[in-house]
């Protein structure tokens, strides 16, 4: 950054020019803050690396990753089965999540009425927002009974349960993807096969659902991303014994339960291990990544391959005839997505109504604000840790996802090598496991800093957490602010600068105000990376240097001891309606925002 | 300043204000000083450590505040190895641990005291249809999946519990082999990360087959306890020693010496016979022999 106003600087001097400098300056600094999301990547990588280096060497490389026997007690390290289990849990879970999302887009995009693809849009949007230590709950009491009694197997915990409960937690990402590809397929295509005498069934899963393919891969991907990196809700329905996944109801552990089960314990080599585990996690991801880019790559040079492909000549008469047995097969998917989209909206009412009649009768006014004491935990430290967690995170973010979108938006040349390096580095950011953020907040804003359990560390830790939904959602809206405003701006001769503050920024404010209020939700449902930054603790924050636990630290705390398990609930209960009331306010904000636009 | 920036500046204000708002106001209570009396300093005390051990430490606490409204204790809830970690590093007054001094951590300039015992219980379904076990059948359930009657799955802690700890060295085969030497269990086990995990699997409607271990202090009606070798799991038959699964509550510290007048004053009181009829009605077992 420093280096970066000195050039500018030069440069000014050369000019003699004082608005230049200005303006180069200013430059400079957004350069730096789109920059920062490749040093905080590259800050996790090394980090991480650097603690995991001595168990690797101790264990030996090859030895930690092949071998079959993790037992702290015995000092002997080999996480091969949670690899293996992470993986297919992992393909499992995207398979069925991915069709039943499939199913559930094309429904919302081609089926439903217009009124009815609005509640579905909430329905989605509050899928999202439940924070998995919920599904995990929902799972371990609502569904492990139902699956133990209907395969009648002694316990059902494992891979078959875990499934279920990761395919629904990942079904919302993949179907707001899918369905925003499906609907930017040209109208025009499903226009031209109706034309051509195709049934609409046909048109929607023949000609549209194969056009958004790169999209649905694309959405596909991230699912998976989504789903090696879960960590809560796995880690209460997997059963967590150290196993290779052979059956669908034997207990297995994935990499994340294998880190959020031990670290708390951990001293010395064993912790180096979880440090790996979580460094090997790391670079799952990484891959990933480098797929999706892979395939967003490919999708912006070689156009759309469905349609640039050579069709096949075939005798006319026998093709038309094919063609209309197999209209058939699009009926029957026609019913299927109806049936699956009415089972997406009665499994999120399921869980509401679980969590609601288990935790609202638990809520007192005293457990809510009253003052919290040692053995009489209530939830005011929560208010007022969540607020403070909200208030640090969206300082430090804000500044840095608001500048490195203007400089992404306003300064790059679109398209340039430097953008694409820092749009890839956004979408690791985006990609990396909560679980691997709170390792790399404990071991360095913890342990190398030396905040230990602080509110200011989980704040640290969150920040880099939202920062990338703040730098995409104020992109996107910097990105609508039409041209010509701009230039009216220039013509009245505003500077750059200026123009960016006074014209462009005002009017992207729809954007940032989104996402706020869905970084706000990211912060109210995080727990995985908070229990080991900023502790859990029943006592009031005395500051940003105290420990403090939100809602979700506080419900995993309540359920830890088994002697407040009605407080759980009860606090479950509070986080959905402030999921619900998240959901609620970024609607009201959008049409807000989008009634100003239209006037 | 024109009239979009104010506009934004307002927007940006009444978001940072509603945040702080809630915050502020809860911070409140906390600043003003007990009883108006503001030339004495409240003394804070910093307790990290076990999760088995800290509803027992945040009783003693909040009973000890009440009458003591100069102390300020704060339990921060984690596990044992932080506990000692903390205790080593100087981050705590004293840490809380549920096992004893593992050898490398004595080595490390720190001390324990034992401030109460706490019993292991097996527990099952409050429907179950079991009554008695032995540490053999526990053994051969764990190692190798034999049932118990009905009892054909069971559950286990996570690596590094103190709770785990204490099972896995007491529970022996009838040829005298440790629970704790095997490499994993049998796949009927599974492992659930906290004594609430455990329990609200067991306590789920239905669940007649399954057994697991918990903390005494988190015993209640919601699980049934099962005789350990024909002794019921009560505090009497850990005090007289004819029950055998337990394990030590211990606070953690440098020495006596560094320990600050305040936490001295605190441990005195744990240790004192108020301190460990607390501990009694919490349904862990005292280390006093005047009770």
């Amino acid at each position: 950054m420093a280096q970066n106003a000195a050039t500018a600087t030069k440069g000014a001097v050369r000019n003699g020019n004082l608005a230049s400098v200005r303006e180069n300056t200013a430059k400079g600094v957004f350069i730096a803050l789109a920059a920062f999301s490749i040093l905080a990547v590259f800050a996790i990588v090394i980090y991480l690396l650097a603690a995991s280096i001595p168990a690797f060497r101790e264990i030996g490389f090859f030895k930690f990753l092949t071998g079959s026997i993790w037992s702290a007690k015995h000092e002997i390290f080999g996480i091969l089965p949670m690899i293996v289990s992470s993986l297919v849990l992992t393909v499992l879970s995207v398979l069925l999540g991915g069709i039943l999302a499939i199913f559930t887009a094309v429904y919302m995009v081609y089926y439903c009425p217009i009124w009815m693809k609005k509640i579905y849009e909430q329905i989605i949007n509050l899928l999202a927002g439940i924070p998995s230590l919920i599904f995990g709950y929902f799972g371990l009491v609502a569904l492990k009974p139902v699956l133990d009694d209907l395969f009648n197997v002694g316990s059902s915990l494992g891979l078959l349960l875990s499934t279920l409960v990761l395919s629904i937690m990942i079904l919302p990402t993949i179907t707001s993807l899918v369905k925003n590809s499906l609907e930017n397929v040209p109208m025009h295509y499903y226009e031209g096969a109706l034309a051509l005498g195709c049934t609409k069934n046909q048109a929607v899963w023949k000609v549209c659902l194969p056009a958004a393919k790169n999209g649905i891969i694309a959405a596909l991907i991230l699912g998976i991303g989504r789903a090696v990196g879960e960590t809560m809700a796995v880690q209460l329905l997997l059963g967590n014994l150290v196993n290779y996944p052979t059956g669908f109801f034997l207990p297995i552990r994935s990499l994340t339960s294998n880190i959020v089960l031990e670290f708390g314990y951990s001293t010395g080599l064993h912790r180096e291990a979880l440090i790996a585990t979580g460094f090997v996690l790391l670079i799952f991801i990484l891959i990933i990544n480098l797929c999706l880019w892979a395939v967003k790559k490919n999708d912006s040079i070689a156009g759309n391959k469905f349609f640039s492909r050579k069709f096949k000549q075939t005798n006319s008469t026998l093709a038309q005839l094919n063609y209309k047995k197999t209209g058939s097969v699009q009926d029957i998917l026609w019913i299927l997505s109806h049936i699956i989209a009415i089972l997406v909206a009665v499994m999120l009412a399921f869980i509401i109504v679980f969590v609601f009649v288990r935790g609202i009768p638990n809520i007192t006014a005293d457990f809510l604000f009253g003052e919290s004491a040692n053995a009489h935990p209530t939830l005011s430290p929560a208010f007022a840790s969540t607020g403070m967690l909200i208030l640090m995170a969206l300082l430090v973010a804000l500044p840095l996802g608001i500048g490195a979108a203007i400089f992404l938006n306003e300064y790059a040349k679109r398209g340039s090598k430097l953008v694409k390096l820092i749009r890839l580095f956004i979408d690791t950011l985006a990609g990396i496991p909560s679980i691997v953020f709170g390792l790399f907040g404990a071991i360095f804003f913890g342990t190398y800093c030396g905040m230990g359990y602080s509110l200011i560390n989980g704040s640290l830790t969150l920040a880099l957490i939202i920062l990338p939904t703040i730098i995409r959602s104020t992109e996107q809206s910097l990105s609508e602010v039409p041209d010509s405003m701009r230039e009216a701006s220039y013509a009245l001769g505003a500077g750059k600068l200026k123009t960016i503050f006074v014209v462009v920024l005002p009017q992207a404010i729809s954007g940032i105000v989104t996402s706020i209020i869905l970084s706000i939700g990211r912060i109210v449902g995080e727990s995985a990376a908070l229990i080991y930054t900023a502790g859990s603790v029943v006592n009031m924050p005395t500051g940003y240097d105290s420990a403090g636990s939100s809602f979700a630290v506080m419900m995993w705390k309540f359920m830890s001891e088994g002697l407040d398990t009605e407080l759980c609930y009860a606090t479950a209960a509070i986080l959905m309606i402030l999921v619900i009331i998240l959901n609620i306010l970024v609607t009201v904000s959008q049409k807000f925002f989008q009634r100003r636009k239209a006037k | 300043m024109t009239k979009a920036m104010k506009r934004v500046t307002c927007l940006a204000c009444v978001a940072v204000m509603g945040l702080g708002a809630a915050m502020f106001a809860a911070c409140d209570d906390q600043g003003n000083n007990p009883g108006g009396d503001t030339s004495r300093e409240v003394e804070e005390l910093y307790i990290s450590g076990s999760s088995s051990v800290s509803p027992l430490m945040e009783k003693l606490a909040s009973v000890y505040e009440s009458f003591n409204p100069y102390v300020d204790i704060t339990v921060q809830t984690s596990d044992s190895g932080t506990g000692v970690a903390d205790a080593i590093a100087g981050k705590n007054d004293f840490g809380m641990a549920s096992r004893a001094l593992k050898d490398s951590e004595i080595e490390q300039g720190v001390t324990s005291k034992q401030i109460a015992i706490d019993g292991v219980a097996l527990v099952v379904n409050p429907d179950a249809d079991l009554d008695d076990v032995t540490s053999d059948q526990v053994y051969q359930l764990y190692a190798n999946g034999t049932a118990i009657g009905a009892i054909t799955n069971a559950i286990s802690r996570e690596d590094g519990s103190g709770t785990r700890d204490a099972f896995d060295s007491l529970i022996k085969s009838a040829a005298g082999d440790e629970l704790g030497d095997l490499l994993t269990f049998n796949a009927c086990v599974t492992i659930q990360q906290s004594t609430g995990g455990v329990k609200e699997v067991i306590s789920t409607a239905g669940t007649t087959n399954t057994i697991g271990y918990i903390s005494m202090g988190s015993i209640d009606d919601t699980v049934k306890t099962v005789k350990f070798e024909g002794v019921e799991a009560t505090a009497e038959n850990v005090k007289n020693e004819s029950y055998a699964l337990s394990r030590p509550f211990n606070i953690v510290y440098k020495s006596e010496d560094d320990l600050s007048e305040a936490a001295k004053l605190f441990i005195d009181f744990i240790m004192s016979d108020a301190g460990q009829l607390i501990a009694e009605n919490e349904g862990y077992i005292s280390v006093s022999d005047s009770l």
